[in-house]
């Protein structure tokens, strides 16, 4: 048997649906194997969407996604979406053609040393020498990506390493080596006692959920321990798919572009219980704030997590799901006060207030980001997927959009990668044909991929986009505004990119809305439809995002929309009153 | 520390030194039985030390990193 066709076979038994690549001079044999299998292969643009896709796939499905190119710059358009699913720890195995082995070393047409270039950021990377070992690297790169806290490998494969006869496929050597799954083990149970005494010590606790929840399906647990705590629940941006933001406990998106009543609930917290997350910068603010006046408590299925940004007071490194369930067991032998409620009702109804003030806003001469994000909300079904570019419309989104079941929430939080959400959303698709996938956009993200729009007509993987059109790279822009004295420079999109006929010229239908009822309306037929559509909705440049925490700045420095301390105040006098 | 034996696990183990921002002093590695044992004496704050241990005991180039200090 060709060494291709035992990889093919192999990724066949381990339930490979689907694959997003380009086929090159490096990785012909591997393509010439498919064409005899099930495996649906989709043909994209650029390499960037296929990893990006299959990113997306394995978020849905939580299970790795494939990636194939080939030597050279096929492997190297691959890199930013490696590098972006290690940073939101995403399984994924990317497959690279290489030069034929004597070629390797010398400059070689379209060589590449591309496991070098990704080896800082992935769990593994490997040059397969041997075709004997073909399909125990690929195992052993699919369980690795898995396995433990979920992530990016490669393996890269010679030309002619693909090509070689391995002989009977069954005489191969498949078992996955135990370093590539490292399970966690020797769980200390009196750490999880010590957490639960903790929990039931405090008088506001505040839970913080990361990306890992999700992975972990601990959602259930966390919102149980809430309940029995009458605890605030809050999210990274990476964790806001965990969510069930219809919760009431669930508050939503805590950091830089939190919700004020999320980052209120860290800031007046005596414990976080943190789980499955880095406490990152941007979630947290500066560690050493963070740490002060509360007791943390981390929980990470990844030990070099622990201690890496916030040493905490309990540190676990264990499975989520397994953890909260442990602590659970713990609280449910234990007798303690009940917390008050009204910390919670409070701060809900700070929440309140804010979305009042922020929708009873009039619009300008545009359309308001946030009443764009509401008026998706309204129309998706519980179960649409939506993902994300980075910018402007991205924070609207984790801001306003409510997730109302896990998993339904893709987004590029640690590497914050333009461009990402409309291949994400047709990796998205293709993991689940039967629900609604819309890509939230900016104009400057969208045309970093904006040509995934063919392939998702070829294949037909309809995705709904609505880009947030200000013409401006929008976050850079606020940034300029407020922190470099409006001196903006090269922040203003000035050409006269038409958005609906590049959709058109793909093939997609392209509209242009200008009110919240015309934007409805061409949702609803989308969905009813099930059809893709690009919707370019006009939003004001100098629109900013607020609530911002400043770089640095601890959450309590948020800057807050210009006349929503005013409001807030007002309505407590009148209440008063 | 006892490692896979490949360049890549030879690389892997300094990238996550340089990445704890450790300062490496020494590094002493030998093949033998299709395994790589290497020697390192890197300096920096412990908690960066102990982040680097962490990260080598997870990574699977990596079968065993224990501390002789």
């Amino acid at each position: 048997m060709k060494a291709s066709d035992s990889l093919v076979k192999k990724m066949e038994e381990l339930g490979v649906e689907i694959v997003f690549g380009i086929p090159g001079g490096a990785n012909l044999p591997l393509y010439d194997s498919l064409y005899d299998s099930n495996i649906r292969s989709v043909l994209v643009k650029h390499e960037q969407q296929a990893v990006h896709a299959a990113e997306g796939y394995a978020r849905v499905r939580k299970r790795p996604g494939i990636a194939l190119a080939t030597s050279g710059p096929g492997a190297t358009n691959l890199v930013t979406g490696l590098v972006n699913a290690s940073m939101d720890s995403a399984p994924l195995v990317a497959i690279t053609g290489q030069v034929v082995r004597s070629f390797m070393g010398t400059d070689a047409f379209q060589e590449a040393d591309i496991v070098d270039m990704v080896l800082p950021h992935v769990k593994y990377a490997s040059v397969v020498i041997e075709s004997s070992k073909l399909v125990k690297e690929f195992v052993n790169a699919y369980q690795c990506a898995m396995s433990g806290r979920p992530g990016p490998a490669l393996i890269d494969i010679p030309r002619d390493v693909q090509q070689e006869d391995v002989g009977e496929y069954e005489l191969l050597n498949d078992v996955v080596e135990e370093r590539f799954i490292k399970p966690v083990t020797n769980l200390d149970e009196s750490k999880f006692r010590r957490a639960a005494e903790l929990l039931a010590a405090a008088q506001r606790v505040c839970i913080l959920l990361g990306g890992g929840v999700y992975f972990s399906d601990a959602t259930r647990e966390a919102l149980r321990i809430a309940e029995i705590l009458n605890a605030a629940v809050v999210a990274t941006t990476p964790g806001k798919t965990a969510l069930d933001e219809n919760h009431p406990n669930v508050l939503g998106v805590v950091g830089m572009h939190g919700r004020f009543e999320s980052n209120l609930a860290v800031i007046d917290a005596d414990l976080v219980l943190c789980v499955g997350t880095r406490l990152s910068d941007r979630a947290i603010g500066p560690a050493s704030e963070f740490k002060k006046n509360r007791k943390v408590i981390h929980i990470d299925i990844d030990s070099s997590e622990i201690g890496k940004n916030v040493i905490p007071d309990i540190g676990i490194v264990c499975d989520a799901k397994v953890a909260l369930n442990k602590i659970l067991e713990n609280l449910s032998v234990m007798s303690f006060a009940p917390k008050d409620p009204g910390w919670v009702l409070g701060l809900k109804e700070i929440g309140r207030s804010f979305d009042e003030y922020m929708f009873n806003q009039s619009d300008g001469a545009s359309l308001s980001s946030w009443k764009v994000v509401k008026a998706i909300r309204d129309e998706l079904p519980k179960s649409a997927i939506v993902t994300t570019g980075v910018g402007q419309h991205q924070m609207w989104a984790q801001l306003f959009f409510k997730v109302l079941e896990p998993g339904t929430f893709l987004t590029s939080a640690g590497l914050g990668t333009m461009g990402f959400g409309l291949p994400a959303a047709m990796g998205a698709k293709a993991a689940a044909p039967d629900r609604i996938v819309l890509n939230m956009d900016g104009d400057g993200s969208f045309l970093m991929t904006c040509q995934t729009l063919g392939t998702i007509v070829e294949y037909d993987l309809p995705v709904i986009t609505v880009i947030f059109d200000n013409r401006a790279l929008g976050m850079v822009r606020q940034w300029q505004d407020l922190f470099y004295k409006k001196r903006f420079k090269d922040v203003d999109i000035e050409d006269r990119t038409n958005l609906i006929k590049l959709s058109e010229a793909f093939g997609v239908e392209g509209v242009f809305v200008e009110s919240y009822e015309e934007l409805k309306t061409t949702l609803r037929r989308a969905i009813r439809n099930d059809e893709p559509v690009v919707i370019d909705v006009p939003i004001g440049k100098d629109e900013k995002v607020f609530p911002m925490v400043p770089p640095g700045k601890w959450l309590a420095d948020v800057i807050l929309p210009p006349g929503f301390s005013n409001y807030v105040e007002e309505k407590t006098t009148s209440a008063a009153k | 520390m006892r490692l896979s034996n490949s360049y890549e696990a030879v690389i892997k183990l300094l990238l996550f030194a340089k990445q704890g921002r450790l300062s490496l002093r020494e590094a002493h590695l030998k093949t033998e039985n299709e395994e790589i044992s290497a020697e390192i004496v890197v300096e920096g704050p412990s908690d960066k030390i102990n982040w680097f241990m962490q990260k080598a005991n997870g990574s699977p180039y990596i079968r065993e990193c224990r501390s002789i200090d």
